[in-house]
């Protein structure tokens, strides 16, 4: 409880949370107001915002602001969910590596330095494609082929989160090769504590603060990620809709003679309000836990 | 640092045939083949071309002439451009998607330093607030949003710039820029605060003191110190392009290598996307050791650690 009055404290944070707040909730709720629906189309294409309509509408009628807001569910969904795969990644693996040290530790860096320099995300579209056929097949064996989209939604989830690791493994290793030579770590040990004890009960608690610090940094990175690959028709696939589907539509669509900016202008303003606010609130609780290394 | 290097060159070879192991289990490991796409063809011609193009018989043997023939320099043919190697795709399109990178690379890294040294000079005046909200933009839009936005504004509204293509030195201008514009905003935030922190050390004063011209101190002085986040940046910095690349040819219209790519993911075109793959990685990997080797020398601690 320390914890949160003092984060109240500081203007920066604050702000980042109740945009975040908002953000999340009309991501959550927000499509439960609204009168139209994200899938059927009306008469009325390519209207421009009004009071009726305040996003505009689409190709087929669709009401921008209200895909938005279902885009917004998606983008952020596979933004947490991927940013909590790769923490679930990085996390053990640097505190195993970290932990261990000696030998192990110095192989399991080297893997985490090649990883660095090979383009991952090249991969991890790679992958995303190719177990999704497979995952296609599966479900149209077991004659569920309507879950198409949600089994590349987990796909999405675990190939990001496993393509933003690395940085995560580096920080918990280098604190871990630091906290397990303490005093209170000692003790514990001649106390016979096992290893597995030692790490999640003594050492991985004081590291709380700089995993979230990293979690909510690698949360917008994600959700770019998510929004590039759909940008490139890779990503989330139809029904489902995302904030980098609606901008690659809107990118497709304009033209010299009658720009539709609104296609562009909403989800490019929810996705920039999102990304500013954890970006935000990532740095303003790095320089907060850690002052030493101040970021502005 | 001498021995590190030598370990990290040496570590480049297992890992690009990682990468083309891995990148062939991939491709080849998923149901059905890159000719199942394509409208009904009987049996027999479809086993044909899957023994022409070697991708017949268990996926070990299958990957064992392929890593063949990828150690003497032969992508082999594309299976969707039947009568393309992908040697000849690659050596087609790279030097257009290197030499935009490269532009958009150095484009961010100049930028970059530029204004986070002014706005680390000009600090807590107006025009350090204004290149910082700018710099905020700037990385909460990313290449795929600025790039039709400048397409509006520089080619249908004010007319100065084609809107894609290649060929032309006016061509290059607003791909480049959307390439580096958000990776050039992260910098000047970046260089802005290792800036600021270096503006304060007393050598900096010392230089000033005995007379040195303003620029000098800046350029000169502060900026080999606060370059070296910079230096370290520039590995990710260029996996960023690699990547942004992908979308902003798609974008613009330019017939580089990232359409190619995109296109083998979704037509299964194996050795295209092998090959691909491959050539990136190398490019990367080689990068990345220049970047190592540069930071130590820049920074002296390095080398006697």
């Amino acid at each position: 409880m320390k914890l949160f009055s003092q984060i109240l404290i500081h203007r920066r944070i604050m702000i980042a949370l109740c945009i975040l707040c908002i953000v999340v909730l009309s991501a959550v709720i927000g499509p439960c107001f609204s009168p139209y629906d994200y899938e059927t189309g009306s008469v009325a294409a390519f209207s421009p915002p009004s009071w009726q309509h305040w996003g505009g509408t689409d190709l087929l009628g669709r009401d921008v602001f209200t895909r938005m807001l279902y885009g917004a569910r998606i983008s952020l969904l596979v933004g947490f969910v991927g940013a909590l795969v790769s923490l679930l990644i990085g996390v053990s693996y640097g505190a195993i590596s970290g932990y261990i040290g000696g030998k192990t530790d110095l192989v399991m860096m080297r893997l985490v330095d090649v990883l660095y320099s090979i383009p991952r995300l090249i991969f991890v579209i790679t992958l995303i494609s190719m177990l999704d056929w497979q995952m296609r097949r599966l479900l149209t064996r077991l004659e569920w082929p309507e879950l198409a989209a949600q089994a590349r939604l987990v796909l999405l989830f675990v190939g990001l989160g496993a393509d933003e690791w690395l940085t995560m493994a580096r920080i918990v290793r280098g604190q871990v090769l630091t906290l397990k030579e303490r005093q209170f770590v000692t003790a514990s040990r001649a106390l016979g504590q096992n290893h597995f004890y030692l790490l999640f009960r003594h050492i991985l608690p004081n590291l709380m603060g700089i995993i979230l610090v990293y979690l909510t940094l690698t949360i917008p990175v994600v959700i770019l990620e998510e929004s590039l690959l759909s940008f490139l028709g890779l990503g989330v696939q139809a029904p489902l809709s995302s904030w980098g589907i609606m901008i690659s539509s809107g990118a497709q669509i304009i033209n010299p003679i009658k720009s539709y900016w609104w296609l562009l202008f909403t989800p490019s303003l929810a996705m920039a309000i999102t990304l500013l606010a954890l970006n935000f609130l990532g740095d303003g609780l790095r320089d907060w836990l850690d002052p030493r290394s101040q970021s502005h | 640092m001498g021995q590190r290097f030598v370990i990290r060159v040496l570590l480049a070879i297992p890992t690009l045939f990682a990468v083309v192991c891995l990148t062939f289990f991939l491709m080849r490991l998923a149901p059905g083949g890159p000719f199942d796409r394509e409208k009904a063809m009987p049996e027999s011609i479809k086993r044909q071309l899957m023994a022409q193009y070697q991708l017949d018989g268990p996926v070990l043997t299958q990957l064992y002439y392929y890593l063949k023939d990828v150690a003497r320099g032969d992508l082999r043919l594309s299976t969707k451009y039947r009568n393309r190697t992908v040697n000849e795709i690659i050596s087609q399109t790279l030097p257009i998607s290197a030499f935009l990178g490269g532009i958009a690379f150095f484009l961010a890294l100049g930028g970059g330093c530029f204004l986070g040294i002014w706005a680390a000079y000009r600090h807590n005046r107006p025009s350090d607030y204004i290149l910082m909200f700018l710099a905020l933009l700037g990385i909460a839009l990313p290449s795929f949003v600025i790039g039709p936005l400048l397409i509006v504004l520089f080619s249908f509204k004010l007319g100065w710039l084609p809107v894609g293509g290649w060929g032309t030195v006016q061509q290059v201008f607003l791909p480049a820029l959307a390439l580096s514009l958000p990776y050039m905003a992260y910098l000047a935030r970046m260089v802005r605060v290792s800036m600021l922190e270096t503006l304060n050390q007393d050598y900096i004063r010392t230089a000033r003191a005995k007379g040195l011209a303003e620029w000098r101190v800046l350029y000169v002085h502060a900026l080999k110190n606060a370059a070296l986040p910079v230096v370290s940046y520039s590995g990710p910095l260029a996996a960023n392009i690699l990547t942004g690349s992908l979308v902003v040819e798609e974008i613009f219209k330019i017939p580089g290598i990232g359409p190619f790519f995109v296109n083998g993911v979704l037509n299964r075109d194996v050795f295209v996307v092998g090959g691909i793959t491959l050539v990136y990685s190398m490019l990367l990997i080689a990068f990345n050791l220049v970047v190592d080797l540069l930071y130590g020398l820049l920074d002296k601690r390095i080398q006697s650690a």
